[in-house]
């Protein structure tokens, strides 16, 4: 049974459709979240505040797109709205990859720095170009799912990434130029 | 077909990452790479930007997450479930209310039923006869509820309680104020 059955059936009054709903979706969707909210308690809070809004609006639900697409949207939602109260400052497992033993210490600590001067950057674009970069880089979704789920134009979505990878990169290469600069002086 | 310049292969290097390009534009900016230094630079620092990106994945959580994180949203939607059962509930205990508590007003006499009656055509005619005693023939012109089935209309409001005497007698009033008393 496809997702619009299930949604159908669940309409009908079958609890047992969304249940199913919940166990194709929960893990991607979650995983999608968690990418964005680096924070696997948080991840899983935000995950099951889509699936209860999803329960509440789904007899609303007209089906003009799929449900994927829909939960997604959601989702996004909530992850902005997450992000917004709380200020992305985590700094997950950074000692363990510190201590990765195939990198000589000089190249492990690049490589942290470089991530940690990554994830600032990400976080600095803006809202819409970060989620496109999310769901290009993470999800692979087509521009013009990207476009359902966040709204806008197909070739809207691909100028967003394009505008983001661009300033990461501007970005990055400045940010580690001064601080080369910095540990020379 | 134009050769490209450094302006504009930064967008090419992105979409060859990104989509991968046709045939032709990837020629393009092959010839071009092979000539300019600094966008084979340039595209160094995508493709690492890019490996970068993708790599930058959260490790997966273990089963007992997913485990909890299952039994956790069941007991949640449980809860809502309830709430709205309970709400439903209580709607329904409301709606039995409001009509227990207009029952007994309209046995008390509170509610007159009869206001909403259908129009009786001899309660008409009296009613136009009221109207004809009390302010005398009307002329067309200054009649405010028109002519015709429209005045006719007034005549079903005032007998069916939509309007009374009392708002009938203010709104004549106050056409005639407007007219300048020019039919009294």
């Amino acid at each position: 049974m496809n997702d619009a059955e299930l949604v159908k059936q669940f309409k009908k009054g079958n609890r047992e459709a969304f249940s199913e709903l919940v166990r194709r979706h929960s893990k991607p969707l979650t995983m999608l979240i968690l990418k964005m909210v680096r924070d696997p308690e948080e991840a899983r809070d935000v995950s099951q505040n889509v699936f209860l809004k999803a329960f509440e609006a789904l007899p609303r639900f007209m089906m003009a797109s799929s449900f994927k697409t829909w939960l997604y949207k959601i989702a996004m939602n909530a992850v902005t709205d997450h992000l917004r109260r709380r200020r992305l400052n985590v700094e997950p497992d950074a000692l363990e990859r510190l201590a990765d033993p195939a990198r000589s210490p000089g190249e492990r600590l690049d490589r942290l720095r470089y991530e940690e001067l990554l994830r600032q950057a990400v976080d600095e674009l803006p809202q819409k170009q970060r989620a496109t970069l999310r769901l290009r880089i993470y999800e692979d979704l087509d521009y013009k799912e990207i476009a359902r789920i966040l709204g806008g134009t197909a070739g809207a979505a691909r100028g967003n990434f394009f505008q983001a990878v661009k300033t990461l990169r501007k970005t990055l290469t400045e940010k580690r130029l001064g601080a080369a600069e910095l540990e020379e002086s | 077909m134009r050769p490209l310049t450094c302006r504009n292969v930064e967008e090419l290097i992105v979409r060859d990452l990104d989509e991968g390009l046709d045939a032709a534009d990837r020629a393009r900016l092959e010839d071009h790479l092979q000539e300019c230094s600094e966008c084979c630079r340039l595209q160094e620092q995508f493709k690492h930007l890019f490996s970068a990106v993708r790599a930058d994945v959260p490790e997966e959580p273990g089963e007992d997450f997913w485990r909890m994180y299952d039994v956790s949203l069941e007991a949640k939607l449980r809860e809502k479930e309830v709430r709205r059962g309970t709400l439903f509930g209580w709607r329904v205990v409301g709606a039995f209310v409001a009509a227990g508590v207009i029952l007994v007003a309209a046995a008390l006499g509170v509610v007159n039923f009869r206001d909403t009656s259908p129009v009786d055509p001899f309660v008409s005619a009296a009613v136009m006869e009221d109207l004809t005693e009390l302010y005398g023939p009307v002329p067309e012109r200054y009649s405010p509820y028109g002519t015709g089935a429209a005045a006719e209309n007034i005549v079903s409001k005032v007998a069916s309680g939509a309007t009374s005497y009392d708002d009938l007698e203010t709104t004549w009033f106050e056409v005639e104020d407007e007219r300048n008393h020019q039919f009294m």
